[in-house]
């Protein structure tokens, strides 16, 4: 199965090895470390999750089981907070599949820290964007 | 659940026609209310450019000024901005055509477009249209009545116009605080009832540089910096108690039944509100009880409290603006600041870290 970012409704930095993201559709943000962050930058750089599952167990120092475990986890929780979506049609970037060279890196499964308080701000501060006429054409009159 | 809006006079919604016409019209509205009232001009130094504003009579600018008056100068040279500003009441034009809405809102609903570098924002709620022409460093603020404007808009006037003014220099407005000294300065970054007023103010009140509490602007090339937007600050009444020094500068005495206090800084402390200062670190603040200190922390976390409330609060929500504050945060250290009991421990902590830094 391949996924993307669900762009454009996703933005996201990667900075000192950490990942924060935010959906700007619903106001959720979140973050991510250490494991949590690699299978982000994996899965943003088109990585299947058959390769991921190939790959992290080769580059993190914990039983093949754990880190696979860790893995499926988080990516469920990526997709069910739509922050990552299906596609087939996603191609992996070429030196994606590549694993660093060196000792493996130490494990520690790490879920998404997620952060809902911005909710409130959209549900009493909408912003939508005029008809894509835009102001000054008119809609008919529908309310206004 | 949001309160809904209640009644809204409907105003009158632009006719099919063109973007060009369209500001010629918002033109003519405020002509003719300058006619009407007379033209009052102030000159703004602000995130190191010069800022016209052109009222219609003095209602507006009785509102706004009191907020810029530490930016106010005689001659601030040739304006890279130029803002017309009026209200209907006060000076009986008629509204401009405004774009068309919905009915029913939330009070905090807001329309946005933009079309050919002109960018626009009406709310409804509040009977407020921004309009910024980013190519001709023109702006247009027009409100139903001046005297109807909520506090929020009185303390931090043309947020919205400024903040797509600062996008469009290279600048990112913040939802952040700052405070600072003759070393440099620090911004103040949190949810509500993290610390940063109380940060902010006692830093005041100690004689530190007050860059505000709550909007502020900055630059990172060549060099992070902080720029004042307003000398105003915004606090729940009951925690006034706690800053007996800002008494005197409550702007709102009478209302804070209703309304959070509003105050301006400049008017009691003139010499602690400065243009700017350079940007030494990000401070999030938390209330622990203990011994107020500094304590590093990452950069991400630094951008988690920084950037989605500033993205999140006006439009157009821009993923280039999530980049800049995580340029910003790359640039300079992150602290948490845990906060004790003791509210004068806290700007002693904060000018040790910048006398340090210098």
């Amino acid at each position: 199965m391949r996924f993307r970012v669900n762009n454009p409704e996703v933005v996201s930095e990667l900075i000192d090895g950490e990942v924060v993201m935010i959906n700007l559709a619903n106001g959720n943000y979140y973050s991510l470390k250490g494991f949590g962050a690699v299978v982000w930058s994996y899965l943003e750089r088109g990585v299947s999750s058959e390769q991921l599952l190939e790959l992290l167990p080769a580059r993190f120092d914990a039983s093949r089981e754990d880190v696979v475990d860790a893995a499926e986890q988080l990516v469920r929780s990526l997709r069910e907070e739509h922050l990552i979506v299906d596609d087939e049609t996603a191609v992996p970037a070429a030196d994606a599949l590549e694993i660093p060279a060196g000792s493996k890196e130490p494990f520690e499964s790490i879920s998404l820290e997620t952060h809902r308080d911005m909710q409130d701000l959209i549900l009493l501060d909408p912003v939508h964007e005029v008809d894509e006429r835009g102001w000054p054409y008119a809609q008919a009159q529908s309310g206004a | 659940m949001p309160e809904p809006l209640a009644a809204v006079e409907e105003l009158p919604a632009a006719e099919s026609t063109t973007l060009e016409t369209a500001t010629a019209a918002l033109r003519g509205s405020f002509r003719d209310a300058a006619a009407s009232a007379g033209l009052v001009e102030r000159s703004l130094s602000l995130a190191g450019e010069s800022v016209r504003l052109s009222y219609a009579g003095t209602a507006m600018a009785n509102v706004q000024m009191d907020a810029f008056e530490h930016a106010a100068r005689d001659d601030a040279g040739e304006p890279a901005l130029r803002i017309h500003i009026w209200d209907s009441r006060s000076t009986g034009v008629e509204p401009p055509p405004v774009p068309p809405t919905r009915g029913g809102e939330v009070r905090g609903a807001l329309y946005y477009f933009e079309d050919g570098g002109v960018r626009g924002a009406y709310q409804p709620g509040t009977s407020t249209f921004s309009v910024f022409d980013a190519l001709e460093g023109e702006a247009w603020y027009w409100t139903q009545d001046a005297g109807e404007l909520p506090y929020w808009d009185r303390a931090e006037p043309i947020r919205q116009l400024l903040h797509w003014w600062l996008d469009s220099r290279g600048m990112q407005r913040l939802h952040a605080g700052a405070v600072g000294n003759a070393n440099g300065g620090v911004i103040v970054v949190g949810r509500s009832g993290s610390g940063k007023s109380t940060t902010a103010l006692s830093s005041l009140g100690a004689g530190m540089f007050y860059g505000g509490d709550d909007c502020i602007a900055v630059a990172v090339d060549p060099e992070p910096y902080v720029y004042t937007l307003y000398n105003s600050g915004k606090l729940h009444p009951a925690d006034l108690e706690r800053f007996p020094y800002l008494r005197d500068a409550v702007s709102n005495p009478n209302v804070l039944d209703y309304e959070k206090a509003i105050f301006y800084v400049h008017g009691q402390f003139p010499d602690r509100v400065v243009d700017g200062f350079p940007l030494r670190a990000v401070l999030l603040p938390t209330i622990t009880g203990g011994a107020t200190r500094l304590v590093p922390v990452s950069s991400a976390a630094a951008l988690v409290a920084l950037a989605p409330s500033t993205i999140l609060q006006l439009p157009p929500i821009e993923p280039r603006a999530f980049s800049a504050m995580a340029r910003l945060v790359e640039l300079v250290p992150s602290f948490r600041l845990e906060l004790g009991p003791d509210i004068g421990e806290i700007p002693t902590t904060i000018a040790a870290f910048l006398d340090s830094s210098a």
